[in-house]
């Protein structure tokens, strides 16, 4: 019975080492023992050229999932207020340059305030833009008061400049992006981000 | 001749586990919507970063040992459970069921280790970082902060991180569960792998009444 015991001793120390043995092999005699810590998709980035900052970008890049060739920042298509449902609807132009991994904008929320007065607006549902996607998107926010969100569209559109938009201040901004949270209490002035980042 | 269902049920179970494992690692972190994944389990580790799945060859090689040795470990208390009168019997129970003992306590210890003792030690070496410890909890959710500007606004830039065992790891625990049931089986039941004949090279002779 001594055999079979022995066999078995054989039989495991043959899985367990059979396996390594080969992936050891493979990547010593290539001369690439860091090849065994390194996922071979990863090995662009170690390479020399890229350590140098000198290699090609967009094969570094490409091995992250990232497609940089047709990447471009969001840019303002349109913004509207649809008086049937009270929602405001801001299109942009998005570019998704990651390959194989969708951008999911979860929520984002914002308050507004003149003083006293204050309303907040919310994105209604979740937006989500497809792998290597690029087109207009549409996002949909919705408020607890609104007509004030109609006077803000109309604001920010250049239609209706009141005497309080000076005033106007926006906080409590709260941005879910692929489980990305950014909390921002306070953003300053609506004038001020308009002057410098309005469509 | 009884035989040791609990040998049987643990062989099969852990080719469902290891058949398991390949759809679903036994312990999953993932690090905003899918940006980052992190999925460890003895016989498929890996990472997926913005979709892209990494696997580490020498972990991977490891992996496949871990999935041979625990196949043929089935397979030897299968054996065992259909031929129990054998005299190779005992050492087939012998040989299958530490293996998932083994595997789950080495899982799981290097799974603690890793979340606890590697912060404690980057927080050693390297004092301008903070690492939490753990890095992430070993089930739940937490989140880790970024950054406290985003664009030169004053904001909190954080990551939500989601840490789970998966029915993988819980077949696992299973099976470790129902070897040493078969062990303690066939030590306390008289009749179940103590073979009262043992056949030599054609002639037959009685067998001292050795356990296992």
């Amino acid at each position: 019975m001594n055999k079979v015991k022995w066999c078995l001793r054989a039989v495991a120390l043959a899985c367990a080492l059979a396996p390594l043995l080969c992936v050891m092999a493979q990547y010593l005699s290539a001369g690439d023992p860091l090849g065994l810590l390194i996922p071979p998709q990863l090995r662009v980035l170690m390479s020399p050229s890229a350590l140098d900052r000198g290699g090609d970008l967009s094969s570094t890049l490409a091995a992250l999932g990232i497609n940089p060739s047709d990447f471009e920042m969001p840019q303002f298509e349109d913004l509207a207020f649809d008086d049937s449902t009270g929602t405001a609807i801001l299109r942009l132009k998005i570019t998704n340059p990651l390959t194989r991994q969708s951008i999911m904008l979860n929520r984002l929320s914002f308050t507004v305030k003149n003083g006293t007065r204050s309303f907040t607006v919310e994105l209604k549902g979740k937006v989500i833009v497809e792998a290597n996607y690029t087109g207009v998107v549409g996002l949909s926010f919705s408020s607890s008061d609104p007509d004030a969100l109609r006077c803000l569209v109309n604001i920010i559109k250049g239609v209706e400049l009141p005497a309080y938009v000076e005033d106007l201040q926006l906080s409590d901004l709260y941005i879910d992006v692929n489980g990305i949270l950014i909390v921002a209490p306070d953003l300053g002035k609506l004038s001020e981000l308009l002057g410098s980042k309005g469509p | 001749m009884k035989r040791n269902w609990f040998a049987l049920a643990a062989g099969v179970l852990m080719f469902s586990t290891v058949a398991s494992s390949m759809s679903s690692p036994w312990w999953r972190a993932e690090i905003g919507s899918g940006l980052i994944t992190v999925n460890v389990d003895p016989f498929f580790t890996s990472f997926k970063v913005l979709g892209v799945t990494h696997v580490v060859p020498i972990i991977f090689a490891l992996n496949v040992g871990l999935i041979a040795l625990f196949v043929a470990s089935g397979i030897a208390l299968i054996i065992y459970t259909i031929k129990p009168g054998k005299g190779y019997s005992k050492h087939l129970l012998s040989f299958g069921w530490k293996r998932p003992l083994h595997v789950t306590a080495g899982f799981f210890v290097t799974l603690a280790l890793s979340l606890y003792v590697t912060p404690l030690a980057v927080n050693a070496i390297a004092h301008d970082f903070e690492v939490p410890t753990p890095i992430v909890p070993l089930m739940g959710s937490s989140t880790i902060h970024l950054s406290n500007n985003i664009f030169n606004i004053p904001a909190q830039v954080s990551v939500t991180v989601m840490t789970t065992f998966t029915l993988s790891f819980f077949l696992g625990v299973a099976t470790v569960a129902l070897s040493i049931a078969a062990r303690a089986y066939s030590r306390r039941t008289p009749g179940v792998n103590k073979p009262t004949k043992v056949e030599t090279l054609g002639s037959t002779k009685l067998s001292s009444s050795e356990t296992t």
